[in-house]
């Protein structure tokens, strides 16, 4: 089966509870995306290698975008993103494709990693809802000393 | 939301009475059908037409309302056709309709939906005129709200 974007869930939670997350929908967010998951190439090419250039894995990154759309008055949600903007307050996300809470009939599963809101650009069209083109970088962070890194989390099936 | 949209541009017009012509009736008439008798006086029927809903996040949809404002009225007949006088008078009470509807929606949301785009097109339905001797013009307003179920 297919997953559809709009039933995929982006969750946030605070950095403190990694070990244990209780995370939090992101219900206004519109079109998600991690195009920053890559890693760079290392040209690996030797006498031996014929006139080929293999390539050796370098370093991973870790990213995360999507628009949010804004509602009016308060929100918990843009007010913890907003923080992180602000405050350099680094948080955690997760990029699910499907409820937090998980679902019956298959595994819920995708990145979770320490992030920081580093682009929060506000954009008001004349006849469309105001939204905020998020980005958020993978942050490095350390708690309790040990240095987080990015993780495939997988909840089972209900 | 079709309902309460049409109410409101029912309220907006009534309220703004004056600037329309004495004796303006404004109405919410889902089937505008009426008598040549009953448009002495111009007659506006205000009609929600259509809904559409689009996502707009994973948790709302960008909804698209369509009103039509319709005002009626007979016309008095000179060689078979409308008298210029009345014609001018219909297209002013057109425009003053649209005036109303524009200057509402710089001031604010319109039933809680804000005004995307009106035309009207003809202005005035020269059909109806010629074979029953009333003016008839459609103001087809769309209105816009993000909202959830």
């Amino acid at each position: 089966m297919t997953v559809i974007g709009k039933d995929c869930v982006l969750g946030y939670d605070a950095i403190a509870n990694w070990a244990s997350p209780s995370l939090a929908a992101v219900p206004n967010a519109v079109d998600v995306s991690q195009p920053g998951i890559s890693k760079t190439a290392i040209d690996l090419p030797s006498r031996g290698t014929g006139g080929w250039n293999p390539k050796g894995a370098g370093l991973k990154s870790m990213d995360l975008s999507f628009g949010y759309l804004c509602d009016a008055g308060d929100d918990a949600v843009l007010n913890a993103l907003r923080g992180s903007y602000i405050n350099d307050t680094v948080m955690q996300f997760a990029v699910l494709d499907g409820p937090i809470a998980g679902i019956a009939g298959r595994v819920v599963q995708g990145f979770r990693f320490p992030g920081i809101v580093m682009e929060f650009p506000i954009d008001e069209q004349l006849e469309d809802g105001r939204r905020i083109e998020i980005k958020v970088e993978f942050a490095r962070h350390k708690l309790a000393g040990v240095l987080l890194l990015p993780v495939w989390m997988v909840l089972t099936a209900l | 939301m079709d309902i309460v949209l049409a109410d409101a541009v029912v309220s907006l017009l009534t309220a703004a009475g004056s600037q329309l012509p004495t004796g303006t009736i404004i109405e919410r008439r889902l089937l505008p059908i009426y008598r040549p008798a009953d448009l002495v006086a111009p007659r506006v029927a205000v009609a929600p037409r259509m809904q559409s809903r689009t996502l707009a996040s994973r948790a709302s949809t960008k909804r698209e309302h369509v009103v039509q404002i319709a005002p009626h009225k007979t016309a008095v007949m000179v060689d078979g056709q409308p008298s210029e006088t009345d014609l001018a008078a219909f297209v002013a009470l057109m425009q003053a309709i649209g005036d109303v509807i524009e200057r509402a929606s710089m001031a604010g949301t319109i039933g809680g939906a804000t005004l995307v785009s009106m035309s009207t097109e003809p202005l005035y339905d020269i059909e109806a005129a010629k074979s029953m001797n009333v003016l008839r013009g459609v103001w087809t307003v769309t209105f816009s709200r993000i909202a959830k179920a």
